[in-house]
């Protein structure tokens, strides 16, 4: 949400690509793909593995060669670039950093035509933003997987790229880790004012921190919007069941509707059964097995939760 | 379009050092198709069935002794913790700083005094000394498997009823049967280049004969064909270790902890610490406490200053041509592995072909030099006067297309393991290939290129074959030096230079320990 309406500048976006196809040994790995982001704000490219997206992220950084399709970088086409050319930043999930060198000196690699002094100014200030000004003169193996990916994402930044690209950037840290790091790196982007494109596998992640999301399902991009819309309205029945817990309830007519375990409650006594209760902390979720053999899925339930096997029913409440 | 002019510039280097590696092989296997029938019929008719059948039974002596000894040892310091077991763990690889040819006379003087001149010259004592010193490949390639050995496919085999020794039977060997397969053939690739133990011991190998036909009766012919039966039998050895490995490459280590060694018991320890203390005793004690007494004998008769002016002039040229030779190797080594890495498997294939020198057995590169050499000398390419056979050029060139591979092969193991990440996050930050190559990928790779010169500069230092045949005038090396001392039975003259040439190779050695413990990769 944040640059879009920044200081009011309009301005174009800061990534847009346009029917991107590639393939890899004869499978079509990308099939027609279009992109845009605006100019700061977070795109979370979400999908199952192997449905292309770091293909997507390598295309856009220019590593992976493309069929057809152009690649735009703030207004400027980049399609016939080089990687080296392209002017993006990068951070990958095993961050990548070169063991060879200090923190600083990881973070000054992109930094080769600036005069020595205003380098090291700019290092610094990298090296704080993160959050990591104590540790410059420390080895990569000698900080822990959070700090190393916060230099990974200084480094990436520190050239002040027109997008970044975040390749699963916290799929190796601990779970406790990984939800701050994601905010703290999503307010991080957020004061540079840099557009970002964040793959991931972990539907969780795409839905905080992307402003807006787009899913991805074998080599397309199925649906694109806020997360908002993903959520509530989603264009296949894969994606909703991808983005979120997805029941759906019959209608008299046949047709279905899509309902989230929030808006189902469980009762007691009924024509369908308990299949299965987990217990999720503040609530028990129910798999109900209804009279017509299908299963819903409910958060809400009893004070006293119902056992497996226990006849109930559900209400459906509004949205 | 910068792009397209670096991947020309590229292709053409890793074309160019092929070409000039490559060159010397195809000229000998030209041959092949144009054989002299009649010295082949002679051959048949004298020397070559009895040739083949001996070179046939020292490889498989010592090839079998080697993987048997390298494996086992290898097993019992990765999987068992014992007192002094990294020390002796080292120590185990020093034999590879003692060349067979000094170890065979070192010990061929110490048993004839027990089993009598005569019954000392066989080929069974031969293939004993060549496994003694050639067993580490064989080990070192072993424990760098076993250390990839996940600790938790121990833990399943072992929670499945697998005692200690069938986990080593059951799991270990047929999981780094690929690294043990590619010592061995390391092995059989020396002993096939032998030339000096085997003179030692009166064993009549095919690359004996090589050496024999060419000195001795000078056919050239002959010597070429012989040459080409050579190569035949090292072709039939890298089919078998292709065979071996079955597909599988080196097995990359395992997610997760590595195997953690199991602590002995007092005896047990004991017993482990013993049976390694007494190889390396047996293998490198003996030979240099035999070596010493010499050495110090011959400097009590003769004159010091001579003796010193002499291992003075044959060390520097011994150091001049390792030194060179081992920087050609892995200069031409690295830039070829760099040229080929992130250019697809066709790209890979070429550059395999640069190595076809190292399964070429010493004698046989010789050969293929000088014919190749000699026919640009009389092509009159180069300016008037210079001519390239029996030059230090020629002897540098012969060198680097038969050790080539062990630059590249280094470099290119040790670039297999930087993470493709890394390259990628380079480019992205602006740099160009070359720079990712000068500021990225030699510097991950720096401790991969430490170990391969090291590997290199003990092989120059003990090479004989090419450096005999091929070496110019007023280039006297060490290995040389004892080959001529030692033909002429003259052991005490042979002591000196070869303790110079073991204190240098333990140097080395020492260097390549000091590269792996750092996380060095010799072979892909």
């Amino acid at each position: 949400m944040s640059g879009e309406h920044g200081e009011g500048i309009v301005k174009g976006p800061a990534l847009e690509a346009r029917g991107l196809r590639c393939s890899l040994g004869g499978r079509t790995v990308l099939d027609g793909v279009d992109v845009e982001v605006p100019a700061g704000a977070l795109l979370a490219l979400v999908g199952p593995s192997g449905c292309g997206k770091s293909t997507l992220l390598r295309a856009l950084a220019g590593l992976a060669s493309l069929d057809a399709g152009r690649v735009q970088i703030g207004g400027r086409d980049v399609t016939d670039l080089v990687a080296e050319r392209r002017r993006v930043g990068l951070v990958f999930q095993d961050n990548a950093l070169f063991g060879h060198l200090r923190v600083d000196r990881n973070v000054a690699f992109g930094l080769r035509h600036l005069p020595r002094a205003e380098r090291a100014a700019l290092v610094a200030e990298m090296l704080e933003l993160v959050g990591l000004g104590r540790l410059a003169r420390r080895y990569p193996h000698q900080l822990s997987g959070g700090e190393q990916q916060r230099v990974a994402l200084a480094r990436a930044l520190a050239p002040s790229p027109e997008v970044v690209l975040l390749d699963e950037p916290f799929g190796a840290l601990d779970e406790s880790l990984r939800e701050d790091l994601g905010w703290e790196v999503k307010s991080i982007l957020e004061r540079r004012r840099t557009a970002a494109v964040l793959v991931t596998h972990d539907r969780h992640e795409a839905l905080t921190l992307g402003d807006r999301v787009a899913v991805m399902e074998v080599g397309r991009i199925v649906q694109h919007g806020t997360a908002r819309d993903v959520y509530r309205a989603p264009a296949s029945r894969f994606v909703a069941g991808f983005i979120a817990v997805a029941s759906y309830l019959r209608a008299a007519d046949g047709s279905e509707v899509l309902v989230r375990p929030h808006q189902l409650r469980v009762v007691e006594g009924g024509p369908h059964s308990v299949e299965r209760v987990e217990f999720l902390g503040p609530t028990h979720r129910y798999t109900i097995r209804t009279s017509a053999g299908d299963a819903l899925v409910a958060d809400l339930g009893p004070d006293a939760p119902l056992a497996v096997g226990a006849r109930c029913d559900v209400e459906v409440l509004a949205r | 379009m910068s792009r397209r002019r670096g991947s020309l510039l590229g292709w053409a280097a890793i074309l160019v050092v092929v070409a000039l590696a490559g060159a010397p092989v195809l000229v000998l296997a030209s041959s092949v198709l144009d054989p002299s029938t009649g010295i082949w019929a002679e051959l048949w008719q004298t020397r070559l069935p009895g040739m083949i059948s001996e070179t046939a039974l020292l490889l498989a002596a010592v090839v079998t002794g080697t993987v048997l000894l390298g494996t086992s040892l290898a097993w019992l310091v990765s999987a068992y913790s014992f007192a002094g077991r990294r020390v002796i763990g080292w120590a185990l690889v020093a034999p590879l700083a003692i060349p067979g040819y000094v170890g065979g006379f070192a010990w061929l003087d110490t048993l004839s005094g027990v089993v009598g001149a005569r019954g000392v010259r066989s080929l069974w004592l031969c293939a004993a000394v060549l496994v003694l010193t050639l067993y580490p490949y064989v080990y070192l390639f072993a424990r760098a498997a076993f250390a990839d050995l996940g600790a938790s496919t121990v833990a399943a085999a072992r929670g499945l009823g697998t005692g200690p020794v069938g986990v080593f039977l059951r799991i270990a060997v047929p999981a780094c049967r690929p690294a043990i397969a590619a010592g061995a053939a390391l092995v059989a690739m020396e002993v096939l280049t032998d030339i000096g133990t085997v003179r030692l011991f009166n064993v009549s190998t095919l690359a004996d004969g090589v050496m024999r036909v060419w000195f001795g009766t000078g056919e050239r012919e002959a010597a070429t064909e012989l040459a080409t039966a050579l190569t035949g039998v090292a072709v039939l050895v890298i089919a078998v270790e292709r065979l071996t490995r079955g597909g599988a490459r080196h097995a990359r280590r395992q997610a997760g902890a590595a195997m953690a060694p199991q602590q002995l018991g007092r005896a047990g320890a004991a017993a482990a610490l013993a049976t390694c203390a007494a190889i390396v005793v047996v293998a490198v004690v003996v030979p240099v406490a035999r070596l010493v007494a010499w050495a110090v004998e011959t400097t009590r008769s003769g004159p010091v200053a001579t003796v010193a002016g002499g291992v003075g002039h044959h060390a520097g040229s011994t150091l001049l041509l390792a030194s060179t030779a081992a920087v050609v190797c892995i200069g031409l080594g690295t830039l070829l592995a760099l040229a080929v890495a992130h250019r697809g498997r066709s790209a890979r294939a070429v550059g395999r072909l640069a190595t076809l020198g190292y399964a070429m057995p010493g004698p046989v590169v010789a050969v293929g030099v000088v014919v190749t050499l000699a026919a640009v000398d009389r092509w009159r390419w180069l300016p008037a006067g210079v001519v390239l056979v029996g030059s230090l050029a020629g002897l540098v060139f012969a060198l680097a297309v038969r050790f080539l591979a062990v630059g590249y092969q280094g470099a290119e193991a040790s670039l297999d393991r930087v993470p493709p990440s890394m390259v990628d996050s380079a480019r992205v930050l602006g740099s160009g290939s070359t720079r990712v190559a000068l500021a990225v990928e030699l510097p991950a790779i720096r401790f991969g290129l430490l170990a391969a010169s090291a590997l290199l500069f003990v092989d120059m230092v003990k090479e004989l074959p090419i450096t005999l045949l091929l070496r110019p005038f007023g280039i006297d090396t060490l290995s040389v030096w004892v080959w001529q001392a030692t033909s002429e039975s003259l052991w005490a003259q042979a002591a000196v230079p070869s303790l110079v040439i073991v204190a240098i190779g333990m140097a080395a050695v020492g260097l390549l320990l000091v590269a792996l413990e750092r996380g060095a990769e010799v072979v892909s």
